[in-house]
């Protein structure tokens, strides 16, 4: 039997040190994981997804799929568990790894082994470090914030949104250090002033100077990378001072998670951010994966977790097209363009070719979704809006 | 002949040193899997890092519960001088224990004052100060960390593996060093004086001991095992960044594995940080299916051992006189492992 | 603003607080550096959940049974696991409390999952405006909880026998026992009650934090440092101790760096200590 494998994002704890990449929960994955290998090892004949019409993978004698988990609370847990589900597992690729600090030490042993990983790690540093071995389906800091701002530009031209300032927040890891880095040079390529810079500590006991400071430099944007927990607690903390700015930006991480809606209901309105799916988007591969999670777990189902599951499928099927489970042939399919049909795919990508040189997908795409009645609706790009954006926001005592 | 009599005194733990190096030698052989062998160099580089705890925390009782800080620095200089000049960690690994004594010496002054919680506080205090620094310096990486990755060198320079073998073999003999160094300890006036101190600094100092000089002493040798553990570490894992080298946890780690296995005594730390380590490793991937579950045993492990065995694992093989059983139970325990 | 900021940083101070002296009372009591107080709050936090999401109590009518419950789950801990750890060595007695942190921690993991809960709508929300300042009233709930915890602390440790006897043992065990306390008793209520002050502190939390099983790691250490700062173990000190930082942890945030904040407050704790060795308030 082959075996796929995904390590995937937890928010499992090691010696209490919390390390959720993302946004998701061991138990999401899983289930979507479960829906996957469903569908591609038994025939489905009215499923709009890959692999549904046939039994396992045409290519490879009709092989049978599985998922195999791993732990990435931590690198140093990362990096034993991609070597225990490489070598004991005997697994063909890993995906999953929602930080890039955790797939920087996963690398360490897919390259070793000649095992590709794809995942959706999201800082630079992955895609410049020269691995030969690495993919990543949709693109990295650099593509989602010049949306943003370029999503900015276009609402200071079609809405009259009249943005100058920008004050960005976020957390001091791995994560929300380099998205900082990023947006203060896109902010300044696009001429949007930053006003305020805020790095805070990532287990911060209260953010309230955070808050304060943010209040005080009352920027047109906020701009704000934060993991679950701490993006709860500034949208509390937001409220308590009694401050909304016209627009607040996350970049996913926290503000993706199903946690946030969740514990904050229709505070969470108003909030934007970018993202790689949304729930809503037109297209009927979309349409049955969110039936099929919502069936199987009652939530909606985020972009975050069905790419985990997602770039599984994207292995699974460059190892179809070589006709091999070899590391080196998937790696090659990969590079040479993976051919999903593009009716089955939930993300609309026009393509899955990853570049030989740093791995990127040429065609990864990102959208930007917003917090409406506390359900994400797209608003942007034009073409997959299912919304109008809210723009400015509602102050506090307004709602 | 001076080395012929010390041999000779030195008979029993001699014989130890030759069981347990044969016993670690040959376990490779059991299995080549890549994760058996990973957990074995984890294991032999907390030893070491017990091994070093050990010397400040066992011998001379100054609890320090801030010793994430010398790892750190020892992981950071292994890593940039392979990262960016190039060097050899077998190099950069001794410029890091340097270091180490640089910084112990510099934080020892104020702390090694303080007695009881009142120093185990200020120790966390200073990692917690490290941990900000290192996550707001740009020039060491900052926040991203530091990621090196070399395949053009040799891995005898680099210290990188394809298969980890020859690097449980490098860190193993490292061990052996710190034990034997460990042992020299214990043995000298110097460990005697630590001992006094950790019994009664009062005492100790109305006796002439200057405990002052002691206590800095065995903390910057402390801190310089440490140290050359984090460069090992380093090596092991290629990716070092702040968050996961310096949070409370590494600190109460090491500290723990030494308690585990028997503080103030040379093979305790070396005991503890096996078992905690394969225990640790297989039981995440044992009890996968359900999150916290692994800790959750290992934390009641923990308190199991703390509590049934103040003295550590080693006191089941200590608590007879006779140094030759020493041998038949530490064959029979690693059967039963 | 300035006003602002002190109110925040004497309403972060109080959460300090209260950590502070369940640490202080266990140190000053029984000379353990309790690493799981903060693992007592957390589970303080879960129980206040799980109430609501059974019976929909607000976190306020809830308080007296967390409060007796972890006063009773403090029992059952010293019953099972301090007790005999106080037969062992200083340092057993400090990694026992953490080993006990990190099962709460994982158990609570397994119990109701990693994910971040919160307590829906609360009795009291709401923000008062004073001029320029913006009271939170969740953020009083906190405020008024300590004070009344603190004073209520003071009444039971100098006017009750129990008390006493609790001060009597911390002061001198084997005078204690001499005159005819009950010291093991006198620990086991000791230890209880400082599981008691997180109960309370963890209910009142719930009011203005989101939460998940590993919360308490982080503020751990700074009940420490709040300990140290007010001087060995005593509870007073504590409160005090835990005030400062808020303080500190507030100005230097709005006022100076958010990145370097907790870093003030290391560093400002390292240069007490290093001057005067025994924490402002020490004996």
């Amino acid at each position: 039997m082959k075996k796929l494998l995904a390590v995937l994002l937890s928010v499992v704890m090691v010696l209490s040190l919390a390390a959720c990449g993302g946004s998701d929960d061991k138990k999401e994955t899983k289930a979507l994981a479960a829906i996957f290998e469903d569908i591609v090892n038994n025939k489905h004949d009215d499923s709009s997804l890959p692999f549904a019409a046939d039994e396992g993978l045409p290519g490879l004698g009709g092989a049978k799929i599985e998922f195999v988990f791993g732990d990435q609370s931590t690198p140093e847990i990362a990096l034993s568990e991609a070597e225990r589900l490489i070598t004991e597992e005997g697994v063909i690729g890993i995906c999953g790894n929602f930080s890039s600090a955790t797939t920087k030490t996963t690398m360490v042993a897919a390259e070793k082994y000649g095992i590709p990983v794809i995942t959706e790690g999201t800082s630079m540093s992955l895609t410049d470090a020269g691995y030969e071995y690495y993919g990543r389906t949709l693109p990295g800091d650099d593509v989602f914030i010049d949306n943003t701002f370029a999503y900015l530009d276009y609402l200071n031209e079609n809405k009259a949104a009249d943005i100058k300032t920008v004050c960005l927040i976020s957390e001091d890891s791995e994560f929300g250090a380099n998205i900082a880095k990023v947006e203060a040079e896109t902010a300044e390529k696009y001429g949007y002033e930053v006003v305020e810079n805020i790095a805070y500590n990532k287990d911060a006991t209260n953010v309230t100077s955070e808050v304060l400071r943010a209040k005080q430099a009352d920027a047109d944007v906020v701009m704000m990378s934060s993991y679950a927990a701490d993006s709860l607690l500034f949208m509390q903390e937001f409220k308590t001072q009694g401050y909304f700015p016209k627009m607040l930006f996350g970049q996913r991480g926290g503000f993706m998670a199903s946690d946030f809606a969740l514990n904050l209901k229709n505070d969470s309105d108003y909030v934007l951010t970018t993202s790689r799916w949304n729930s809503d988007i037109d297209n009927d591969a979309t349409r049955e994966i969110t039936k099929r999670f919502s069936d199987a777990m009652g939530v909606t189902l985020i972009g975050d977790t069905l790419i985990a599951g997602w770039d599984g499928i994207v292995l699974a099927a460059a190892a179809n097209q070589a006709g091999s489970t070899d590391g080196d042939a998937i790696r090659a399919a990969m590079a040479e363009g993976v051919q999903i049909d593009p009716a089955t795919d939930p993300f609309g990508l026009e393509g899955y070719k990853y570049k030989e040189k740093n791995g990127q997908n040429e065609f990864g795409t990102a959208i930007i979704v917003q917090y409406m009645d506390s359900q994400l609706a797209t608003v942007y790009p034009e073409g997959s809006a299912s919304a109008e954006v809210q723009y400015p926001a509602k102050g506090w005592s307004e709602r | 002949m001076r080395l012929k009599s010390v041999l000779a005194s030195e008979k029993g733990f001699v014989r130890q040193v030759v069981i347990v190096m044969v016993i670690l030698a040959l376990i490779p052989a059991i299995s080549r899997g890549e994760f058996f062998v990973s957990t074995l160099c984890l294991s032999v580089i907390w030893a070491i890092m017990g091994i070093g705890w050990n010397v400040i925390g066992g011998y001379a009782g100054q609890v320090s519960n801030g010793h994430a800080m010398f790892f750190a620095v020892g992981a950071y200089v292994g890593a940039w001088g392979l990262k960016a000049f190039h060097m050899t960690p077998w190099i950069t690994m001794w410029i890091g224990a340097a270091l180490c004594m640089l910084l112990a010496f510099i934080v020892g002054w104020p702390l090694l004052r303080l007695r009881g919680h009142y120093f185990a506080i200020s120790t966390m205090a200073i990692v917690e100060c490290v941990r900000i620094i290192c996550t707001n310096w740009d020039l060491i990486g900052g926040a991203t960390g530091v990621s090196f990755f070399e395949k053009e060198m040799s891995p005898f320079y680099t210290l990188q593996f394809q298969n980890r073998v020859p690097f449980y073999y490098i860190c193993l003999a490292f061990m052996l060093a710190f034990i034997i160094i460990s042992r020299v300890i214990q043995q000298s006036k110097f460990g005697y004086y630590c001992r006094a101190i950790k019994a009664n600094q009062d005492s100790a100092e109305s006796a002439g001991v200057n405990s002052t000089s002691y206590k800095r002493w065995a903390y910057m040798i402390s801190a310089a095992i440490v140290g050359i553990g984090g460069a090992l570490y380093a090596q092991y894992i290629q990716y070092i960044d702040p968050v996961s080298l310096l949070p409370l946890s590494n600190s109460m780690l090491i500290v723990l594995i030494v308690v585990m296995g028997g503080i103030g005594t040379i093979w305790g730390p070396v005991l503890g940080a096996f078992i905690m380590t394969f225990i640790n490793q297989y039981a995440r991937a044992l009890f996968n299916q359900l999150s916290g579950l692994n800790l959750f045993i290992y934390g009641v492990l923990c308190l199991i051992i703390v509590l049934f065995l103040p003295k550590g694992l080693i006191s089941i093989f200590t608590n007879d006189k006779v140094k030759g059983v020493f041998k038949k139970n530490k064959e029979s325990g690693k059967e039963a492992e | 603003m300035f006003l602002q900021v002190l109110y925040e940083g004497l309403t972060m101070g109080t959460i300090y607080a209260l950590l502070a002296m369940g640490i202080a009372l266990v140190w000053g009591v029984m000379n353990i550096l309790s690493f799981s107080q903060g693992e007592f709050m957390m589970v303080a936090m879960y129980i206040t959940f799980f109430i609501n999401l059974a019976t929909g109590w607000d976190p306020l009518a809830a308080m007296p049974i967390v409060i007796v419950t972890m006063f009773l789950f403090g029992i059952l801990i010293y019953r099972t696991i301090i007790a005999r750890a106080l037969k062992g060595p200083v340092l057993s007695q400090r990694l026992v409390t953490f080993a006990l942190g990190m099962v709460l921690t994982n158990g609570m993991i397994l119990l109701a999952g990693g994910q971040t809960k919160s307590v829906p709508d609360k009795l009291i929300s709401g923000t008062i405006s004073l001029g320029s300042v913006a009271i939170s009233k969740e953020k009083m709930v906190l405020v008024v909880t300590s004070i009344v915890v603190t004073g209520l602390l003071f009444w039971f440790m100098n006017r009750t026998k129990m008390g006493k006897a609790i001060r009597a043992t911390s002061q001198d065990k084997e005078a204690a026992g001499l005159v005819g306390i009950n010291t093991q008793t006198a620990y086991m209520i000791a230890f209880g009650i400082s599981a008691a002050i997180a109960g309370a502190g963890g209910c009142a939390m719930t009011y203005s934090y989101y939460f998940m099983p590993n919360i308490g790691t982080n503020f751990m250490i700074f009940g420490f440092i709040a300990v140290c700062l007010g001087g060995f173990g005593s509870i007073g000190g504590a409160f005090i101790g835990g005030m400062i930082m808020g303080i500190i942890d507030l100005f230097t945030g709005t006022y100076l760096s958010v990145s370097y904040k907790y870093m003030a407050v290391s560093v400002i704790f390292l240069l007490i200590v290093t001057f005067k060795p025994k924490g402002l308030f020490g004996r």
